[in-house]
């Protein structure tokens, strides 16, 4: 009994000595987001365009290929060798006999392009000499087509003293950018051929040697990475052909609604700034969106050839050829292909070199500045008629609290809008755990309405409607928030007449923008 | 058992109301060879925080709006508040003669001391209990806060005067935690919309850091002079001037240090920050650089809150059942005012040496106004128990004071 009442006291003490957490509770508020959504933002990229300052205009534009000589014509890794070996022995050789091979030509291996000339924009040229002779020699390189600045190529290596066995050997690897190469060989008839010539020099200190036909003088030269940049010549007639996939992200929110847009152009362009002509053809052109339905464009476009002349000028007054094949209401399905708000778009091309095979005479030319391009152009007016278009989007969401630490309890989200486009907008936000199961959804207080509802503002000359949307934070909800991972952003557009209240297409004035100041009251209880 | 139970009921009741407890300034010595003084006090006090929020604040609970309402109720423009958690023990010999001298012994002390001194505004309160929504349109402003908290500890030896009861003693403090607050501009002002917060700020805080209990070293002084006043027909006065823990502590290690002098506007996220993560949001997002506090470790010297009082003193020997006291005190701290105070002491004969003291005081200042105590303390033999309570009916504060000796 005795220890019983020990232990008893021992713990009451212990008890009477541990604080009970304090708790109150606290009323809080702050601003979050302020900022203002403008069009003008994306008039930097011409995609919108004005003419009136008044109505809007989509003039939207993207480059679909984009071919450069490197991409055509690729100067294969090659080693040159050049031998020069005496025909007959030669005794008592004098300190300092020079000896001078003859030129001789090299082939690049270039398939069915036949190149003239070019200029490298980069690459390696790696020299090796070998001399077998037992006195020191002068080796000078000469690669007579290639010049810089007008000087032709040449290097000059005093070689130690070697054997025929084993020739001693002096290496260099140098820079080959900025050299213009002539590759129609000695005659200046020919094409792809370089030329190289040898000359060797005994040294002029060195002993009075032998030599003999054994005797292998001998330079190797590697070329590797060579780009060019010009290139004149008959490039052969190969064929491009690809299928360009590109996406717009954006529609993949989109999970439900119609849009409805004004007639619509939608224009390819092939831009050839090369010297050499081309033929061309669309194969195919799809879209598939977010419900998985494919529209393809139909029209008698598609699949026919088109032909683009070669580039005129040279140098700095080069000016591309260019033919544009044009999808309109009259020759297409084109408002059905925008209107099926794809997500994912494959457009399918070919195109040919020189169709007619060298009837230039070896005469195509490409410069620095050369690009076949093959663009895609829209243009529209800026009008939408949006019923129930729903977009949705999802952010990780990862707040967490304990709630015997500071903690929130409530809260209140309220978002003031200024809305000038003819929008409206209901808002809706779901609050998913890790398995994107919605715990709690939160319905806003009512929708941000359309400016068509609004007044004149004569400072903006815009109809502007001012809405505040509550989105009441519970504390249900609150008390889930370490296991909420996902926040989906749910919005319903319409484009409502301001009369009958029915959606029909509203045009975007110039100007439109939706200002938004969002501020969040907290209910929370501080743990101390 | 009966004693066991009777133990059992007094630890209950202190360890429900205070840690700590601190002498009454009676003195009843005894003049024997030795003695010790074990005493203590739990002292908090305040302007404006009603008692039943502070309990909350010591003990836990919850605070509700009702309790809230009524600190806010007491609430002036600066208000004060103040702790003193102490526990102490000192040994007096009579017996040695310090340094050859029949008239000196000596004293040996140590203690455990916990401060806090509080200058703050209404709306600091009002931020900290409610919340700022209630300031929305409005400016809080909390400028001229002040907030300094001490924890250490202290061994003394010194000089004592076996006739006068006199004694100076020298101690070495360790420092176990420091903090301290300082706003010489502070205002927040939320528009009526909730579209901008804008802060101005100009102020500092430290602090020391980690769990060691020897953050800092120092040196002091303990003074305890009686002075002995003649009076008409061989009746004396006795007075005492005590200074306690007059002293300083040196950081062995650096505090760290937030200071700004920074006006601030937040008035939103754009889209932009929201969507690129450069907002507090974002796990990188720095909000005292946006605010401009700058983080600093520094090394100094923290004086300590000393204690200094000068009192007439209750002479037990006297044939006068009746006296009176009075005295100042002062701590040095800066929302510590001096502190007057004055009282009565009924002595009640036990027989030849036994006897029983009860006394009430009314004091002025400190961290609060008019306090009223309530003392009693019993002499029986060698042994002399007190307790006390400087603030028996006050709505902003508590008080109790204990104090035992024991001399053979």
């Amino acid at each position: 009994m005795k220890y019983i009442f020990y232990i008893g006291l021992f713990s009451f003490l212990i008890a009477s000595c541990k604080k009970k957490d304090t708790t109150w509770n606290t009323d809080w508020a702050t601003p979050i987001i302020s900022d203002t959504l403008k069009l003008n933002n994306l008039f930097n990229d011409s995609t919108l365009t004005t003419t009136n300052q008044t109505t809007i205009d989509v003039d939207l534009t993207r480059t679909l290929l984009n071919i450069r000589l490197s991409d055509i014509i690729t100067i294969p890794v090659t080693t040159i060798t050049q031998i020069f070996s005496p025909l007959f022995s030669l005794n008592n050789v004098q300190p300092g006999t020079s000896f001078v091979n003859t030129v001789e030509e090299h082939n690049f291996d270039l398939q069915d392009v036949q190149l003239k000339k070019i200029r490298t924009s980069a690459g390696k040229i790696k020299v090796k000499v070998f001399n077998p002779l037992n006195t020191k020699v002068y080796y000078t390189v000469q690669l007579p087509g290639a010049t810089k600045n007008g000087v032709v190529f040449e290097q000059t290596y005093f070689v130690n003293a070697g054997t025929i066995v084993q020739p001693s050997t002096a290496e260099e690897e140098l820079e080959l950018s900025g050299y213009d190469i002539d590759l129609t060989g000695e005659s200046g008839l020919s094409f792809n051929k370089l030329q190289s010539k040898l000359s060797i020099k005994t040294d002029p200190d060195g002993p009075i040697v032998s030599i003999n036909s054994q005797n292998d003088f001998k330079f190797e030269v590697l070329f590797s990475g060579l780009k060019v940049d010009y290139a004149k010549g008959y490039f052969g007639n190969q064929v491009i052909s690809d299928t360009s996939l590109f996406t717009i992200p954006y529609l993949t929110n989109i999970i439900s609604g119609n849009i409805d847009i004004p007639a619509t152009n939608l224009t390819f362009l092939i831009e050839n700034g090369m010297k050499v002509s081309l033929k061309g053809r669309l194969t195919h052109a799809e879209n598939t969106n977010v419900e998985n339905n494919t529209v393809a464009l139909n029209s008698t476009e598609i699949g026919a050839d088109f032909y683009v002349s070669p580039a005129t000028g040279s140098w700095a007054s080069l000016q591309p050829s260019e033919q544009s094949i044009n999808f309109n209401s009259t020759n297409s399905n084109i408002e059905q292909y925008i209107e099926n708000l794809g997500t994912e778009h494959k457009v399918g091309y070919q195109l040919q070199l020189n169709p007619w095979g060298n009837i230039s005479g070896g005469a195509d030319e490409v410069f620095p500045n050369s690009r076949i391009k093959v663009k895609i152009n829209v243009e529209m007016p800026l009008q939408v008629g949006a019923e129930g278009l729903t977009l949705r989007d999802t952010f990780d969401f990862n707040l967490n609290q304990d709630p015997t630490k500071i903690h929130a309890n409530s809260g209140l989200i309220t978002v003031n809008a200024t809305n000038a486009f003819p929008v409206s907008c209901e808002p809706v936000l779901y609050f998913m755990d890790e398995n994107n199961f919605v715990m709690h959804t939160v319905l806003g207080s009512s929708q941000i309405a359309s400016s068509i509802l609004g007044s004149f503002n004569i400072q903006s000359g815009l109809f502007e409607k001012k809405s505040s949307v509550g989105f009441i934070l519970p504390a249900p909800l609150i008390a889930d928030l370490d296991k909420i991972k996902f926040v989906a952003i749910e919005a319903r557009f319409d484009t409502p007449n301001g009369t009958t209240g029915i959606n029909e297409q509203q045009s975007i004035p110039y100007g439109a923008f939706l200002a938004v100041k969002m501020n969040v009251k907290l209910n929370g209880t501080i743990v101390y | 058992m009966k004693k066991i139970t009777i133990i059992f009921f007094l630890l209950h009741g202190l360890l429900s109301n205070a840690q700590s407890w601190l002498p009454i300034q009676q003195d009843t010595l005894l003049e024997k060879k030795h003695e010790f003084i074990f005493s203590g006090t739990a002292d908090y006090a305040g302007t404006s925080l009603h008692k039943s929020l502070t309990q909350k604040l010591f003990y836990g609970g919850e605070i509700t709006e009702a309790i809230k309402d009524k600190s806010l109720k007491l609430h002036r423009g600066i208000n004060q508040f103040g702790t003193d958690l102490t526990a102490e023990i000192e040994y007096r010999n009579f017996q040695v003669n310090l340094f050859g001298k029949s008239t000196w012994g000596f004293t040996i002390k140590a203690g455990y001391y916990s401060f806090i001194n509080a200058l703050y505004s209404k709306d600091l309160f009002k931020l900290a209990f409610y919340g700022n929504e209630g300031f929305i349109g409005n400016t809080a402003s909390i400028s001229g806060t002040q907030f300094t908290a001490y924890g250490y500890h202290k061994i003394g030896f010194g000089w004592l005067d076996k006739k006068s009861k006199s004694s100076i003693s020298l101690n070495v403090y360790s420092l176990s935690n420091y903090s301290d607050a300082l706003v010489r501009t502070g205002e927040i002002y939320q528009s009526q919309t909730i579209d901008s917060l804008s802060i101005a700020f100009d102020g500092r805080a430290s602090f020391t850091n980690g769990t060691s209990s020897f953050k800092g070293f120092g040196a002091g002084l303990d003074a305890d002079i009686r002075l002995k006043v003649p009076q008409k027909k061989n009746k004396v006065i006795y007075y005492q001037f005590l200074a306690k823990n007059i002293g300083f502590t040196s950081l062995r290690e650096s505090m760290t240090r937030y200071s700004g002098d920074t006006v601030f506007t937040f008035t939103g996220l754009s889209f932009n920050q929201v969507l690129n993560g450069s907002s507090f949001l974002d796990s990188n997002f720095s909000v005292l650089d946006t605010l401009g506090i700058q983080k600093s470790q520094l090394k100094t010297t923290v004086f300590l809150p000393g204690f200094l009082q000068f009192s007439k003193l209750v002479d037990t020997q006297s044939n006068r059942k009746l006296q009176e006291f009075y005295g100042i005190r002062l701590f040095l701290a800066s929302a510590y005012t001096p502190l007057v105070f004055a009282g009565l002491d009924y002595r009640i004969p036990l027989g030849k040496i036994n006897a029983l003291n009860i006394g009430l005081n009314i004091s002025y200042g400190g961290f609060s106004k008019f306090r009223f105590g309530l003392y009693s303390s019993v002499r029986i033999k060698n042994l002399n128990l007190g307790i006390a309570s400087e603030n028996i009916i006050g709505k902003t504060g508590q008080s109790i004071l204990f104090r035992l000796q024991c001399a053979y």
